[in-house]
């Protein structure tokens, strides 16, 4: 079980270095330097940028300052999808530190979501967590906490802390004995697809546990047939035979649901060094 | 269905029932597919008319004092295009695994083409649903991905549905005519301006 | 796939690949990042510095700018560089020694002034201490003469002191002196009353041979008469007829030897407006004399059957309620509700006196002994003893009731009734009553009887009582059934000879008591309202009644 909050540990402790740089187009006189910042993996960008945000905004021209936005090799970011989840999908294929352009124009609200606010993000995680525990309890334990609870894993989870966050969402992983999750929350991502979210059970219906493997030919049959793809979860390839129902535990991100990435093995060949 | 959920084979009959019955309607819907799902879609344009939108406008522009700051971007709609614009709606039912139960999206764009802005989605929203939906504000209507096309829609949270539903269809009785989809959207419909026809539910 | 390597548990295949993904993602980066962002803070604080030194540059600058241009101007005006300089600073210095200057004179002169004012104030201070100065003189003069003033009070006080204390020895010894005269005053009254009973005693006896010798010489005239008449029968004689009035012999006391009663009203005469309160005839029987509540007093004379007014006696305020002639008939005595008795004389119809003193209704008035005293009774419950000589009151004697009626006795004896019910017998030379008796009713009027022994009291309860002087106790009740006495002052009097008792009823009948029967012997009807007041003619045979209504009736046979 040490080993086992190691791994929780290891992956909440998930950093990527990001280097934040002002679109071309909309710096209006002196260049700003990027920025570069550490960004924890299980967070949202949302709740990173802010400092950012203030920053940059000091170089574009103020009339026509909008909502501010990121993009990656020009595709926009989805804020409301987890920070490693979406350098898993974008970002792996280059190098280190993750380059992001910022925008604060012409915001693409026909591909990625508005957040104006905190109270956005806030929303758009409880529901999250909501729904994955339909998904494994038909809502019977988070609609148990009371909304204290639901603040304390919120304001964990802004403000980095571990050991806030976890008590409680211990409470949402547990299962009693033969009564296991009743499905496995996952959404499996390809890269410009929308995600693929199934209902699937931990357990075959002859009792065996279902591995990771089991997970992806059910869900994405068609990819499993070739081999050079390669699936990540929190920046690792995760090896197939791990059993789903440990991993949607251990390897959730916080709002409990297993988000796997799925890559082309062709741009993936510089970082398997190991 | 006792609980107010139903099966996703169930909501795809009653997705095939709903379209047949509007197709008499003047605001037929159309059955879609999405690897191998079912979901419904509806686009319907709507005349704002100007005076009730004034009033609504500064009803709610004390309300609009209290949101967190805006910034006004191109697609933004000034209330003031509300008086004499025709605004379009789209709307799309899609079965909900997790919740076992429908979910509607929907997107509203001026006559531009804008997206309209939640806030002013919510300016839409009728003054008396309004008050009362006032403190679930975040999770009653948000934007969220649409799954099938992954761009973002305004999703009416499914997660008050079963509730919903299991009073209503504890209250009707379990003949023929009850079709869970029109009794759900006849109920949470008119919060986001979707009206349907009485003679949906007439059984012919 | 990776994911194949046989002998890994995939735990731990996790947990190596997560410590890789650390070391690639963060371990490597994480001292870049951080060094990064403290050389993008360490920029942003040098960008602040930098605006900061600039701005304090371009002050510097703009500073410098100005100091040239004032050295330029500096330069011009007084031509040489160093000296230029030197003769500023002396400039600058002139004239801050001058500011100075100036800044000291007119501190000066703000002491010049601040010094006439406090002169000038201290002169007035000055002034103020002499007038107190005075004033203290003043009060210390003062104080000493009151000193000297409450020395002379004290002196006068202890003089005084002395004084008193000398007058309450003397007050003393006149206190001791006092109750020792008192003492032997008491001795003396009590010898006196001693003498008074011996003398009343000798009186007595005087008065039964009086009596005695009165009967032996009646005795002796009735035998002459018969002697005479015998006489006279012997002798034939015509006789001629005289004059009825021949009876009443004017100026001679009448003596009556028994009464006649009469038996019808001879004369009716309309005397005052009003009630008739008083009726009486004088002594001799010559003439009567009214008063009534007109305020007069009329003197009449009986003639022929025929009552003719000899005048009327004016002089009183009020109603006259009594009339009382002295013995020789020179004097009316009335008495009046206007609180005063008067005295009028008979002869020429003048007013002597006006004694008043009362303080309420003068009810009755008499003369005491012989005509130079007169005691009158009167509402305000006292009697009072008036001396005709000084025209004074010479007593007052608190009855404690009021005063109906009055007679006197002897001359100094005198009996009230009362409105309590009761008769008192004074003595004017003492205060307190020497006797008193009980009735049932209110007294309304007294009289004496001719032999003096005994007294008729008429009451309120309707009934006259006879009692005896001696025994002093009711020996005769008198009543009857249809008489009621009218008033409280209605009066009832003995016939001369005291055989009969007579008084008048509130239906205006006369009644007439035979008193050793105690029975009514005649009653008479004439008046036709309630009578007041009657009268008996000394010679017994003629009677007079007043009524309240203006009448008085004659009631005589002849």
């Amino acid at each position: 079980m040490s080993e086992d909050r190691g791994i929780l540990r290891s992956i909440w402790d998930g950093k990527i270095p990001v280097c934040f740089t002002l679109s071309q187009d909309e710096i209006i006189a002196e260049k700003p330097e990027p920025i570069y910042q550490m960004v924890p993996r299980i967070t949202y960008f949302p709740l990173v940028t802010e400092k950012i945000s203030k920053h940059l905004a000091q170089y574009i021209d103020k009339e026509k300052q909008g909502e501010m936005w990121l993009e990656c090799d020009g595709v926009p970011i989805k804020w409301h999808y987890p920070i490693g989840v979406l350098y898993d999908l974008l970002g792996s294929s280059g190098s280190l530190p993750w380059k992001l352009t910022v925008h604060f124009q012409d915001f693409p609200d026909d591909e990625i979501m508005h957040c104006l606010s905190r109270d956005v993000v806030e929303s758009h995680f409880m529901s999250t967590l909501k729904e994955a525990d339909a998904l494994k309890h038909r809502c019977n334990v988070i609609n148990g906490m009371q909304k204290k609870d639901h603040k304390q894993m919120w304001t964990g989870l802004c403000h980095d802390k571990f050991d806030q966050f976890w008590p409680i969402n211990k409470r949402l992983m547990e299962h009693t004995g033969d009564d296991l999750f009743k499905y496995i929350p996952f959404r499996i991502y390809q890269n410009d697809l929308p995600f693929i979210q199934k209902l699937f059970k931990p357990q075959s219906e002859e009792g065996h546990e279902h591995t990771l493997d089991d997970l992806l030919k059910f869900a994405v049959p068609e990819l499993m047939e070739s081999t050079d793809n390669t699936i990540f979860i929190h920046g690792i390839e995760v090896p197939l035979h791990s059993p789903l129902l440990w991993l949607s535990e251990h390897f959730s991100y916080p709002d409990n649901f297993l988000h796997i990435c799925i890559t082309q093995i062709s741009t993936q060949e510089s970082s398997k060094e190991w | 269905m006792s609980l107010g959920v139903i099966s996703e084979e169930e909501c795809f009959g009653f997705m095939e029932d709903f379209v047949q019955r509007s197709k008499k309607s003047s605001e037929p819907w159309d059955l879609m597919e999405h690897g191998g799902k079912l979901y419904i879609y509806l686009k319907s344009w709507k005349v704002l008319s100007n005076q009730k939108d004034h009033s609504k406008v500064s009803d709610n522009s004390s309300d609009r004092i209290s949101e967190p700051v805006e910034t006004e971007t191109d697609h933004t709609i000034c209330s003031d295009e509300f008086s004499n614009a025709c605004i379009l709606f789209e709307y799309y039912v899609i079965y909900s695994e997790s919740y076992s139960v429908p979910v509607l999206y929907f997107n509203v764009y001026n006559s531009n083409g804008g997206l309209v802005s939640l806030s002013d989605v919510w300016d839409l929203v009728p003054a008396h649903y309004k008050e009362r939906l006032e403190e679930n504000r975040w999770t009653f209507i948000t934007q969220s991905e649409h799954p099938y096309l992954g761009r973002p829609y305004y999703q009416l949270h499914p997660c008050h549905t079963a509730t919903l539903m299991k009073d209503v269809t504890s209250m009707t009785s379990s003949n023929a005519c009850s079709n869970y989809l029109l009794s759900w959207l006849s109920a949470v419909g008119p919060v986001v301006l979707l009206s349907l026809p009485l003679t949906l539910a007439s059984d012919t | 796939m990776m994911d194949t390597i046989p002998g890994m548990d995939w735990k731990k295949l996790i947990s190596q690949r997560l410590k890789t993904r650390y070391k690639r993602e963060y371990s490597d980066f994480i001292d870049l990042i951080d060094t990064q962002n403290n050389l993008f803070e360490q920029v942003a604080s040098l960008k602040a510095r930098n605006v900061q030194l600039t701005y304090e540059t371009e002050k510097l600058k703009s500073e410098n700018l100005s100091l040239q241009v004032r050295v330029d101007s500096g330069s011009e005006s007084s031509g040489g560089g160093g000296s230029n300089e030197r003769v500023k600073q002396l400039e600058q210095k002139v004239y801050r020694l001058q500011e100075e200057l100036t800044e000291l004179h007119k501190r000066r002169g703000e002491n010049a002034q601040q010094i006439i004012d406090l002169s000038n104030a201290m002169k007035e201070k000055e002034k103020e201490l002499q007038t107190k100065d005075g004033k203290l003189m003043d009060a210390l003069a003062l104080e000493n003469s009151l000193k000297a003033e409450i020395k002379h009070l004290e002196s006068t006080v202890f003089e005084l002191e002395a004084t008193n204390q000398t007058l309450k020895d003397e007050h003393q010894a006149l206190q001791m002196a006092f109750t020792a005269l008192e003492e032997k005053y008491r001795k003396v009254q009590e010898d006196n009353s001693e003498l008074m009973a011996r003398w009343l005693d000798l009186k007595l006896k005087e008065a039964d041979k009086m009596n005695q010798e009165n009967d032996r010489f009646f005795k002796q005239k009735q035998e002459s008469l018969k002697r005479d008449l015998a006489e006279a029968a012997k002798e034939h004689k015509d006789i001629i007829p005289q004059e009825e009035n021949s009876v009443l012999l004017k100026g001679v006391t009448p003596i009556c030897l028994s009464a006649t009663l009469p038996t019808k009203a001879q004369c009716k005469v309309d005397a005052h407006d009003g009630e008739v309160n008083a009726i009486l005839w004088s002594p001799t029987g010559s003439l009567f004399a009214t008063g009534g509540s007109d305020r007069k007093v009329k003197l009449w004379d009986y003639n022929g059957g025929m009552c003719n007014s000899r005048g009327t006696l004016l002089g009183s305020n009020a109603g006259i309620t009594a009339l009382e002639f002295d013995p020789h008939e020179e004097l009316l005595l009335g008495a009046s509700n206007d609180y005063a008795s008067r005295l009028w004389s008979v002869r020429d119809q003048r007013l002597r006196h006006t004694l008043t003193g009362h303080s309420g209704k003068v009810l009755s008035a008499k003369f005491l002994g012989d005509a130079t005293k007169v005691v009158s009774g009167s509402h305000d419950r006292t009697l009072k003893i008036w001396d005709l000589h000084s025209k004074a009151c010479s007593k007052t004697i608190f009855a404690g009731s009021s005063c109906n009626d009055l007679v006197t006795l002897h001359g100094t004896s005198i009996i009230s009734g009362h409105f309590d019910k009761r008769v008192r017998f004074w003595d004017p030379r003492a205060d307190n009553t020497v006797n008193e008796i009980g009735l049932h009713g209110r007294i309304t009027s007294l009289d004496i009887s001719p032999d003096k022994a005994s007294l008729l009291a008429c009451t309120r309860e309707d009934t006259l009582k006879v009692i005896d002087l001696r025994m002093n106790q009711v020996i005769h009740t008198l009543c009857a059934d249809s008489f009621k006495v009218a008033f409280d002052w209605s009066r009832a009097v003995y016939s001369p000879d005291g055989s009969y008792a007579m008084a008048g009823s509130l239906d205006g009948t006369l009644y007439i008591w035979n008193i050793q029967k105690e029975k009514v012997e005649r009653t008479l009807k004439e008046h036709t309202h309630s009578i007041l007041d009657c009268s008996w003619h000394p010679s017994g045979s003629v009677i007079l009644s007043s009524e309240k209504q203006k009448k008085i009736v004659l009631w005589a046979d002849m």
